[in-house]
């Protein structure tokens, strides 16, 4: 066994591990010499689940049961990652305010459970590497991640074996791992745009102290969203080409987002790009290239708007800093996506300074991370870190509002403290509605925890004293207590995310809880759905008139009649029945698309018969 | 405030015993300036009050407390972390410092930033009625299909005018209010220096400290009063 600390980035898309040894840091490296560890899961049946680089190699083949992305998942509700869902090529359940579960291969996984294997698959590598059993381990989260997220990150490295010793904010790691002169007092900017999640920090170092001036983000940004762009570009490219959709099933739709994924890497090291997709023929058996160049500025003016969501955050991060561009001393840049000459030109305008870019972004965090185990362990002592807390803590006052008890910003530890008293006449419970956020109405922050103080002394309105007290710790994970002055009586509140239910209950509700997650997501179902028809009615009309002609009578007919099934679902406006008439006439269309494929490519000339890996389509 | 130390049983105050050496605990209701080893004044020198934050934290982060090795000792660094972010993060600011003092020394008392201050009694009637007229008057722009934000040198221009010129008086008021403050600033500053011993307090000097933080408490409201009609008004103006 070491006593040895690792520092462990456990990223969106990659993840890392270091340990610091005699002064120096070590990016741990797997058996194949490979440092970057994809956050990728996937279970195939047997024992032990599929971890990285294999997990990655058969996501094509094996998309249902393949999970990636899961830190998007770490700690959520289902109402709040509607977004991510879409795209998603595994299938997550629970009920809009439930804790997120994934099924996998016949069974049900907490979020935290899948970031535990990749956790594990990390420890066992630091293990192999340092010759005796790591137990112990710092794990970075985005600055901004919120207080369910944080537990459930905690939660991943116990159920993976390993004490989190602490769970420390990926831009301060980050600033710790630049070897930065620490005498002299400067002001530092990190601008950390990683897979799934966006970080501005603003941080000032003196005599070795990294001190957080203040911290903004959104945790729902990242460069997978400029993957989904150019899946979406992709998508239509093909359309307006073939006159038909690409099938929007996971074999193909991850393979497309794999190529844009390396379409995008690529456009940071050169201006423009091949883009090639095998696809088979469904008629012949046959291979056919769908190929595209893709430009940089081209890459540029799609993920304009994306990119630009970072500029806020971090105007109101200098904001609350208190300084202006000209300020800051050092631009620090994290993150896979920071490699994008787009987003360095949009850094380089808002902190009016050329970033500094001298430490490899996908390690940058898991090297600060294995320095601040190396504080902790007592290797280092002339660094210490002072974060703050992200988001503002409180309890929801009566008439709706939040009552802030802690600061966005405040250094951490803290604790707060504040008296509330009953509205009614001889109330005896009162509930405690806990609350993280910037807004004024509690409705509009996140709900943490809700618990009821009962046994209170019947007296008129105004005259109970109920304390209610916040303790934050160094994790940034919050507690809370609430105590009435007058009979002492206490109520002790762990805000803890409940990932729902016992696995038995879990079994029985399985199906219903699917039920009522779409019926909470109703509205969005029918948004998504409308304008998928809106789009597959032109295609097929469009289609129709040019190639009707050589369709079987019958099938003609059918594509017809179920064209006007289709239109009257959408009148109707029951995404049900829309759903079964569109899934109808997407089937019935499929030779139709077929006609399609081949009359384009004989005007082509672009058949070309490949014997080799066919690919499904 | 004194407190028995852990190791020696003497009465000490501040963060070590100065006998033994041994950390001390800190009394939760202990004053954040004492935490923090700075003087109860509030034009503090933001540069000594962030050094002593730092030092103190050297001392007492939990990364450097986990290395006590004694548990009783480990526990009083953390509590005194906790105790010096809280002080560092109500002091560091301006606004929160002075409500801080005038809390530590007339109790929780409720924000009377509802009440009018007496310099604006007449002037306040007569605003509220002028921004019911300019809001009147764009709703009736409106119905008509207007942009109220174009015409010039009808109604509504002429009620915005009036109404920009009362808040051009109201910003000179509240640049009154503020240096109503700043004076109020000075003589409980002056008093700080001119006390000798912070833990005995003399009656004269007591009664002068709650009457000096009642003026500030009043100033405080008068300005958060001012500030909040100040908002009114513009959201008026620019709606």
């Amino acid at each position: 066994m070491t006593d040895k600390i690792i520092g462990i980035d456990l990223g969106t898309t990659n993840s890392v591990v270091a340990v610091m040894e005699g002064g120096k840091v070590t990016v741990i490296p797997d058996s194949e010499g490979q440092k970057l560890c994809p956050s990728i899961v996937a279970m195939d049946g047997r024992d032990e689940p599929l971890v990285g680089v294999p997990a990655r190699n058969q996501l094509v083949l094996n998309p249902q049961n393949t999970i990636y992305s899961i830190k998007r998942f770490m700690g959520r509700r289902h109402s709040e990652v509607l977004e991510e869902e879409k795209t998603l090529s595994y299938e997550i359940i629970g009920k809009a305010d439930e804790m997120v579960r994934v099924r996998a291969y016949g069974g049900l996984y907490t979020p935290p459970e899948i970031s535990a294997m990749i956790l594990r698959s990390l420890k066992n590598r630091a293990t192999r590497y340092l010759g005796s059993e790591v137990q112990r381990a710092i794990v970075t989260v985005p600055a901004y991640f919120n207080d369910s997220q944080r537990q459930a990150t905690k939660d991943a490295g116990g159920l993976a074996g390993l004490e989190v010793v602490r769970i420390i904010n990926e831009p301060t790691a980050a600033a710790l791992a630049y070897d930065l002169d620490k005498k002299s007092i400067s002001k530092i900017a990190v601008f950390d745009l990683g897979g799934g999640t966006f970080d501005i920090s603003i941080l000032e170092l003196s005599q070795g102290i990294f001190h957080v001036l203040a911290t903004n983000g959104d945790t729902h940004l990242g460069g997978d969203d400029i993957d989904k762009r150019l899946v979406e570009w992709v998508y239509s490219e093909f359309e307006s080409e073939n006159g038909f959709a690409l099938r929007r099933v996971p074999e193909i739709y991850e393979r497309v987002r794999q190529e844009a994924e390396q379409m995008k890497c690529g456009l940071s090291f050169s201006e423009s790009i091949n883009f090639n997709l095998p696809l088979l023929d469904a008629r012949d058996g046959s291979v056919f290239n769908f190929s595209r160049t893709l430009t940089r500025s081209q890459l540029e003016a799609l993920s304009r708007d994306i990119i630009e969501r970072t500029v806020n955050p971090c105007r109101r991060a200098m904001d609350d800093a208190n300084l202006g561009p000209g300020e800051i001393d050092e631009v620090i840049l994290v993150g896979g996506a920071t490699r994008m000459p787009g987003v360095r030109r949009l850094v380089q305008d808002v902190f009016q300074k050329e970033p500094n870019t001298s430490v490899n972004p996908d390690e940058v965090v898991a090297i600060g991370a294995a320095i601040q185990g190396a504080v902790l362990s007592g290797d280092v002592s002339d660094i210490l870190l002072l974060d703050v807390n992200p988001l503002s803590l409180g309890i929801e006052t009566y008439g709706g509002a939040m009552s802030k008890l802690i600061f966005r910003n405040s250094p951490i530890p803290a604790t707060a403290k504040e008296v509330f008293t009953t509205a009614v006449d001889n109330q005896t419970a009162i509930d405690v509605h806990v609350l993280q956020g910037e807004r004024e109405m509690a409705a509009d922050n996140r709900t943490l925890a809700r618990f009821a103080l009962s046994g209170i002394k019947p007296q008129p309105a105004g005259i109970p004293r109920i304390e209610v007290a916040f303790v934050i710790d160094v994790n940034g994970i919050l507690s809370v207590t609430a105590k009435d002055l007058l009979t002492g009586k206490e109520e002790h509140i762990e805000v803890k995310p409940t990932y729902g239910l016992r696995d038995e209950d879990v079994l029985r509700q399985v199906d219903e809880s699917v039920e009522h997650a779409f019926e909470d997501m109703d509205r969005r179902m029918w948004v998504d759905h409308k304008q998928e028809a809106e789009r597959v009615i032109a295609a097929t009309e469009k289609a129709l008139t040019q190639h009707g002609g050589k369709l079987q009578p019958a099938l003609h007919q059918k594509i017809v009649d179920l064209l006007e099934r289709t239109q009257k679902a959408l009148e109707a406006g029951d995404w049900h029945e829309l759903k079964a008439a569109l899934d109808a006439l997407n089937e019935a269309t499929l030779p139709l698309a077929e006609v399609l494929v081949a009359e384009t490519m004989k005007a082509e000339g672009r058949m070309e018969p490949t014997g080799s890996n066919p690919s499904p389509s | 405030m004194r407190v028995v130390c852990i190791s020696c049983d003497s009465r000490e105050s501040g963060h070590w015993c100065s006998q033994c050496g041994a950390i001390l605990p800190t009394p939760e209701n202990e004053d954040y300036f004492s935490i923090l080893g700075l003087p109860q004044k509030i034009n503090l020198d933001e540069e000594t009050l962030k050094d002593r934050f730092f030092d103190l934290n050297r001392a007492f982060h939990p990364d450097r407390a986990a290395k006590l090795t004694d548990e009783r000792a480990r526990e009083i660094a953390i509590h005194k972390s906790v105790l010096i972010n809280n002080s560092y993060n109500t002091l560091r600011d301006r606004t929160r410092r002075i409500q801080y003092l005038i809390r530590q020394e007339l109790g929780e008392r409720e924000e009377k930033s509802g009440h009018i201050p007496v310099e604006l009694f007449d002037l306040v009637e007569e605003i509220n009625e002028l921004m019911g007229e300019v809001r009147q008057a764009k709703q009736v722009k409106r119905m008509a299909g207007m942009n109220p934000a174009q015409g010039d040198g009808d109604r509504l221009a002429d009620l915005n005018a009036q109404l920009q010129r009362q808040l051009d008086g109201l910003t000179s008021h509240r640049e009154a209010f503020e240096q109503g403050l700043r004076s109020k600033e000075s003589e409980w500053d002056a008093l700080c220096d001119s006390t000798h011993n912070f833990e005995t307090l003399d009656v004269l000097t007591r009664a002068k400290r709650r009457q000096i933080a009642t003026a500030l408490a009043v100033k405080m409201d008068d300005i958060s009063y001012i500030d909040s009609l100040i908002r009114r008004i513009k959201d008026t103006l620019y709606e």
